[in-house]
């Protein structure tokens, strides 16, 4: 019992951050929340399976990747939704730059594969060390830094594409 | 730990991650640095993933700034599982309710005050901001449910719970400033009984103030204390604590502080 009450005491802090990488994970507002949904019930249904001293943040992002792979599977079998672009909103207005690298950053994002961006979110984003992101996705650190730097290389190439793709001159 | 990389040494793929991650001693950085000094290429690989993690970070932060939806804060309060069934009979049942909860309230995130002021003699000027910023992610942030008592039924609210608190209790004015009440919600804290009154603006913008029991009448100056994009300026005065919560920036949180801390002095 006491381990359960520990979990739902320490969850709420998280789940800020379990959106944020909801959110870019699957770029779209409606379907990350869902995911955090699904992953604050299954995390307060299975508290008991959570040892402390225990890593909460490792074990919540286990969850949610289990979640979403799951999903995944079982919409493959789908016909598929197209899913709407949800760019977050800025807390101070963004400048024309600021948003034109936004847009460029999220469009890329989507071009990577689902491994890959998995990969440089827990990274990037969230912070999680090498071997964390190995254990919540349950694949060994070297396939991580492999995944990693395939990532980052590819986000560098479409980003040399998109200024590539630019017109040089205006009017 | 893995041995520090030589600076006349190749240095591999992996620690160029590392180093643009954050992840390096300060010995093994020195040794990347030293590395990036004479190899051009690998300098600007490292200059672009730097880049890329600070857009990521620039595109996805403002998520951690918006308030958790209303279903996600329903299923951490269920998960809990140790909420009484809520019945839907009047205000001063559900007060009850709300009082019940003082003893599962760490269940809704409240006991991060115990884990900030070590202990239950936690002093009510380290619990009262974390109280009320916990109470504001769960219930302002939160629109379908933020209001248990709608702004007409305040006064009974008030009025139960300033004999609770053997004070008078009382939503401040803040139509001046352009803020008009939609109600209150009854809450359990560390000293007591607390209360928060919703207050939005033609924008939708919405503020929280929260006050609670100052039984020892511990006296203190306005401070102000920020966690995750939720802001509060928070005092302690005679018989009550008071909190001024809202995502809102500083500067527009300020003026209210300053009219409840004039107006309200019960």
């Amino acid at each position: 019992m006491a381990f359960v009450s520990e979990v739902s005491d320490l969850l709420p802090q998280h789940v800020p951050a379990l959106r944020r990488y909801a959110r870019a994970l699957t770029g779209d507002g409606a379907a990350a929340d869902d995911l955090v949904q699904d992953c604050v019930e299954r995390a307060l249904t299975r508290a008991h399976l959570w040892r402390q001293p225990g890593n909460l943040r490792a074990w919540l992002f286990t969850i949610m990747h289990n979640i979403n792979a799951n999903e995944r599977r079982r919409a493959a079998s789908r016909p598929r939704l197209a899913t709407i672009d949800d760019i977050p909103e800025p807390a101070q207005p963004a400048s024309q730059i600021g948003k034109l690298m936004a847009s460029e950053t999220f469009a890329a994002l989507k071009m990577l594969s689902m491994e890959h961006r998995q990969v440089l979110l827990l990274v990037a984003l969230e912070g999680l060390q090498y071997a964390e992101v190995a254990e919540v996705l349950g694949v060994p650190v070297g396939t991580v830094m492999s995944r990693l730097s395939r990532a980052r290389d590819r986000l560098t190439q479409l980003a040399s594409g998109e200024r590539a793709a630019q017109p040089r001159s205006v009017t | 730990m893995t041995p520090p990389v030589a600076a006349n040494e190749p240095v591999r793929d992996e620690d160029l991650h590392a180093y643009v991650d954050g992840f390096l001693d300060a010995e093994r950085r020195r040794a990347v640095e030293a590395y990036l000094a004479t190899d051009p290429e690998a300098a600007a690989r490292v200059a672009e993933w730097t880049e890329q993690n600070r857009r990521l970070s620039a595109l996805f932060d403002p998520v951690l700034d918006e308030p958790i939806p209303a279903p996600i804060a329903a299923a951490i309060e269920k998960g809990s599982r140790l909420m009484p069934g809520w019945s839907p009979g009047g205000w001063a049942m559900r007060a009850a309710a709300s009082i019940a909860i003082l003893a599962v309230g760490a269940a809704l995130g409240f006991g991060a005050a115990r884990y900030a002021g070590g202990g239950a003699t936690a002093r009510l000027e380290t619990t009262l901001p974390s109280e009320a910023q916990a109470a504001f992610k769960v219930y302002v942030a939160e629109r379908r449910h933020a209001v248990e008592v709608a702004a007409a039924e305040v006064d009974h609210m008030t009025q139960w719970l300033s004999t609770k608190m053997k004070t008078k209790v009382k939503p401040p004015d803040l139509a001046p400033l352009g803020w008009t009440l939609i109600g209150g919600r009854l809450l359990p804290s560390q000293e007591g009984p607390a209360c928060l009154f919703i207050y939005d603006d033609k924008a939708g913008r919405r503020v929280m103030v929260y006050l609670v029991s100052n039984a020892r009448n511990e006296g203190t100056t306005i401070q102000f204390r920020e966690h995750n994009g939720v802001r509060s300026f928070y005092w302690l005065e005679g018989p009550l604590g008071y909190a001024i919560t809202g995502n809102l920036q500083r500067g527009d949180l300020m003026p209210i502080a300053d009219v409840v801390k004039e107006k309200m002095r019960f």
